[in-house]
């Protein structure tokens, strides 16, 4: 594809964005070193579904056609959300070779598929390969390998996806691997950053309270800054949506609104076609397409048991979620009569490892099973959440500490586009204390379902 | 240097040790490496920079001729060479070793195992020539009947030393054995450098954690050796040393070790102690390997240095704690929880080995317990894509950090990071008695020590000339988070109401 079918790929998708998310575009676009001497550091916050990795490969694309022999490096907390990026960028119509993906092994290097495998000093590289590295538009990577990123280009603009998860040591470490060794001498260094994510999604994982904000949060309690907020999102039913405000609510953040687009987002509209009458009969409520939010309670299933050290599972509420995701795939079909296909998430590995034994061989390839943590930056139209704990008592282990209920939570329910299905055990999480679950039981339009 | 000798060593208590989930600082004193102690007994100064995990720094400055940790290679490549030969790969006749080691050598540095050799034929002639001049017949005399362990980790928690006024302390510590030979009775460690301080406190202590173990611990067929009796030899490439292992003075100023990482541990003001009482100076540097990171010029710019710094040493601090409760927990647990316990939670699973499935560096296993095949699949396919891979157990082992792919219900792939793993099937090269060995859940401890380098790193960063640093984004971030300069969102300000 030629530059210019790129370029009116990229306006017709700029074209089609709200005041707010052009303004980051511009933000990212913008030299660092601003007019008026100020520091031009754009911190976009978007909540779920409202394009800030579309915000952050559009301005890449528009960076690189605007200036020639330009580079971004775009750096992501983890592999997926680089392979998210990238089919992004692809989608404009880049070639694979402008778009690489910068990798830790050296034995992944496929120049047709966009991977470049290497060390980080690029010192096993070929000089063919660091001149088509040089050559490249986009190079991604995570933030862990970020050096592989300042060695192979020349000032790139530096885009930061995901920050939530970004802790201020990892970011000062993006930093440093920027100051390449000789770095000053050759005047290589960065030609501006920019951070996108929702500060109130999953964080920074750390022992230690003061390593817990992330660098978003670290620079904004430091100096006054007017981030890019935005508010429409275009993943999800309304009603799903709901829930993720009682949860944002909660959170102190700001509400967001629904595109006109997703407002009847059910499976229904998705196209998908639902047999009633071979789901059964105890389920049949619980996956109605016409309910996208809905509530089980999941008190029957059994107290929850401890294992690897600490994470916890729930036999019977796994046999739970496996049924109802079996039920979802044999009774829901897409145009072309393919079943659906739902995501079971968990807060717990344990719970995870429980599921995946209990999906039939046949279908382990049409049943998602991941951990809330592994979800983020996903998005699929069914998704079943196991909370697991089930005890009179209230206790929630983790899930009960000051952020972690709200992040994991709100990730897990985020991730839904026209159907949501919560399991949890109410004699758990309600009225011991546990607000944010509390909230999103109360949601307006969520169909409580008592097993 | 002396310090105090502290009353204790602080352990963790059995709630702590099955504590789930950890916060703030720990209540228990860390799990110190041999590299550590060796920084302490270099000096104070050095052992600091363990908040910047400068851990193996002390004992291995550059040589005139070869790169940063280049020792390394050198003893990877000798252990390389003496297995193949018990191996029987390699065949080393009585008529000109020399030549067929030095085609080995060519074969080797055109692998990935050499790291950090500029000019091979200078590291040849200078070190690896020498070496083997000196040891031909040993290596002659190499075979199946050999029992050479190679980089064997060990461990302990309780290690007894003595103190001046006849006391005895407690003490946990662990490391890695470059070489035992059983049949020589020996236990060695290997140095590019002909001055063999500190080498020999280290192989002193790695005897002495070697001697401290339970023998119920030791592998079946090590049952009946006794190390105490072995020498210790500290091997250069032109000479081997054999260290006194009745050594009052290291006995003594092992306690100053451990006082010096506790405090440093803990409380701030040891940093201030740790540089009044450092042992060299700008003007008359020691030979050591830290010496790049306490000499480092400091540029002008950025300006807002000093708040930098500031905000940086709270996070060193952090980060440390935040590794002990990551790894040096996990180290008090494997070695104070019985097996049955952690098996039972699921800390460690049980594999055995699938008979000639190795290939190279990958192999297959099959996990016993299918609770915790679900389990390490989850992981696997969750980002926590590294394990510990251990063949013999935590008191005395190999350890490798591997990747497992899960090939079917119970069965997964395991791929060995690094290094050359030895036969798994042939002889015992490996300190296990069978093909069982324990997979245990990898600490991303690796990343933590990442940041803690790079942020150090950064306080050294910046610009002599005022004007480059005006025009350095990387120097003006800094300014800007941590100075006075303003941040500005960028982008139209009035579109959102528009």
């Amino acid at each position: 594809m030629s530059s210019s079918n790129i370029e009116d790929n990229v306006e017709q998708v700029f074209g089609r964005y709200d005041n707010r998310q052009k303004s980051a575009v511009e933000g990212i676009l913008d030299n660092w070193n601003s007019d008026n001497g100020d520091f031009v550091f754009p911190i976009v916050d978007g909540p779920p579904g409202t394009g800030k990795t579309s915000v952050g490969t559009i301005a890449a694309a528009k960076y690189t056609l605007e200036n020639k022999h330009a580079q971004v490096g775009y750096l992501c907390y983890t592999h997926y959300a680089v392979q998210k990026a990238r089919e992004d960028l692809l989608s404009y119509g880049f070639p694979n070779d402008r778009v690489v993906e910068l990798h830790y092994d050296a034995n992944a290097t496929n120049w047709d598929q966009g991977i470049f495998g290497c060390d980080s000093d690029l010192k096993g590289a070929s000089l063919e390969e660091k001149r088509r590295l040089r050559q490249c538009s986009v190079l991604l990577c995570t933030l862990h390998s970020s050096r592989r990123v300042f060695s192979s280009a020349s000032r790139p603009k530096v885009i930061i996806d995901e920050f939530s998860q970004v802790s201020t040591p990892m970011f000062f470490s993006v930093l440093r691997k920027a100051f390449a060794q000789k770095g000053i001498s050759q005047g290589c260094y960065p030609d501006g950053y920019a951070l996108l994510g929702d500060p109130i999604q999953l964080p920074v994982i750390s022992t230690q309270p003061l390593l817990r904000p992330n660098i978003g949060v670290f620079i904004m309690q430091r100096k006054p800054h007017d981030n890019h907020q935005f508010v429409l999102q275009h993943r999800m039913h309304k009603d799903i949506c709901e829930a993720v405000n009682q949860l944002r609510n909660v959170s102190h953040a700001h509400r967001i609104e629904t595109a006109p687009e997703a407002m009847q987002r059910d499976l229904l509209h998705l196209g998908y076609s639902w047999s009633r009458a071979k789901t059964p009969l105890d389920l049949r409520e619980i996956i109605d397409p016409t309910k996208p939010l809905t509530v089980v309670n999941t008190d029957k299933c059994g107290d929850d048991g401890k294992i690897f050290g600490g994470s916890v599972k729930n036999i019977n509420e796994a046999k739970l979620a496996v049924r109802i995701a079996i039920a979802m795939h044999e009774t829901y079909t897409d145009t072309k009569g393919r079943g659906l296909e739902p995501c079971i998430l968990s807060p717990y590995s344990a719970q995870i490892g429980e599921i995946r034994q209990e999906i039939p061989d046949t279908l382990r390839n049409f049943i998602n099973c991941i951990t809330v943590y592994r979800a983020q930056g996903r998005e699929y139209p069914c998704v079943i959440i196991s909370f697991v704990r089930n005890n009179e008592q209230g206790y929630i282990g983790f899930l009960g500490s000051e952020n972690e209920f709200k992040e994991q939570t709100y990730v897990a329910c985020s991730r839904a586009q026209a159907k949501l299905i919560v399991l949890m055990s109410f004699r758990t999480f309600l009225n011991k204390g546990h607000t944010e679950f509390e909230a999103l039981w109360k949601t307006k339009n969520a169909h409580i379902i008592e097993l | 240097m002396s310090r105090t000798v502290l009353t204790r060593w602080n352990y963790p208590r059995p709630d702590v040790l099955e504590q789930v989930y950890p916060a703030g600082k720990p209540p228990f004193d860390p799990f110190p490496n041999v590299s550590e102690l060796i920084n302490a007994f270099h000096c104070p100064r050095a052992i600091y920079q363990y908040l910047h995990h400068a851990e193996d720094g002390a004992c291995i400055p550059r040589t005139a001729t070869a790169g940063w940790r280049s020792g390394e290679t050198f003893h990877s490549f000798i252990v390389l060479l003496k297995n193949s030969i018990i191996e029987g790969k390699f065949k080393l006749g009585s008529q000109n070793p020399q030549n067929l080691i030095s085609h080995g050598w060519s074969l080797f540095i055109n692998s990935n195992l050499a790291k950090n050799i500029d000019k091979p034929d200078v590291f040849w002639k200078q070190y690896i020539e020498p070496w083997t001049r000196r040891k031909a017949s040993e290596l002659i005399g190499l075979g199946p009947n050999s029992k050479n362990y190679f980089e064997l980790t060990i461990a302990n928690t309780k290690i007894q030393f003595k103190t001046r006024d006849g006391g005895i302390r407690n003490y946990p510590l662990t490391g890695r054995i470059d070489e035992i030979d059983i049949n020589r009775r020996q236990i060695i460690d290997r140095t590019l450098r002909n001055e063999i301080t500190p080498k020999d406190y280290q192989v002193w202590l790695l005897w002495k954690t070697l001697c401290s173990i339970d023998r119920s611990q030791y592998p079946e067929h090590l049952k009946d050796v006794d190390f105490s009796t072995f020498d210790l030899i500290v091997e250069t490439p032109t000479t081997d040393t054999k260290v006194d292992k009745i050594n009052p003075e290291f006995e003594y100023r092992t306690h100053d070790c451990y006082a010096w990482i506790h405090d440093l541990t803990f409380d701030p003001k040891a940093v201030a102690e740790a540089y009044l009482d450092k042992t060299c100076t700008k003007d008359n540097k020691k030979d050591c390997g830290l010496a790049w990171m306490c000499y480092m010029h400091k540029w002008p710019f950025p300006m807002a240095r000093g708040e930098m710094r500031r905000k940086f040493k709270d996070m060193y601090r952090a980060l440390l704690w935040e590794k002990i409760w990551g790894y040096d927990l996990f180290q008090y647990r494997f070695l104070s929880l019985s097996q049955d316990k952690l098996e039972k939670q699921a800390l460690l699973c049980r594999a055995t080995i699938v008979p000639k499935s190795q290939r190279n560096n990958t192999f297959q296993v099959r996990i016993n317990n299918p609770l915790h095949a679900g389990l390490i699949w989850a992981k696997g396919t969750d980002g926590i894509d590294r394990f510990l891979v251990i063949f013999g157990n935590f008191s005395i082992g190999l350890r490798h950090r591997a990747t497992m792919e899960r090939i079917g219900p119970d069965l997964f792939s395991v791929k060995i990071e690094g290094g050359r793993l030895p036969s798994l099937f042939g002889q015992p090269l490996i300190a296990t008695t069978g093909t069982d060995f324990l997979v245990f859940e990898e600490r991303p401890t690796y990343l933590i020590t990442g940041l803690q380098k790079d942020l150090h790193n950064l306080e050294f960063r910046g610009a002599k000339n005022p004007d480059r640093a005006l025009g350095d984004s990387k120097i003006q971030i800094l300014e800007a988070i941590f100075g006075s300069r303003s941040i500005t969102r960028g982008g139209n300000e009035n579109n959102e109401q528009q």
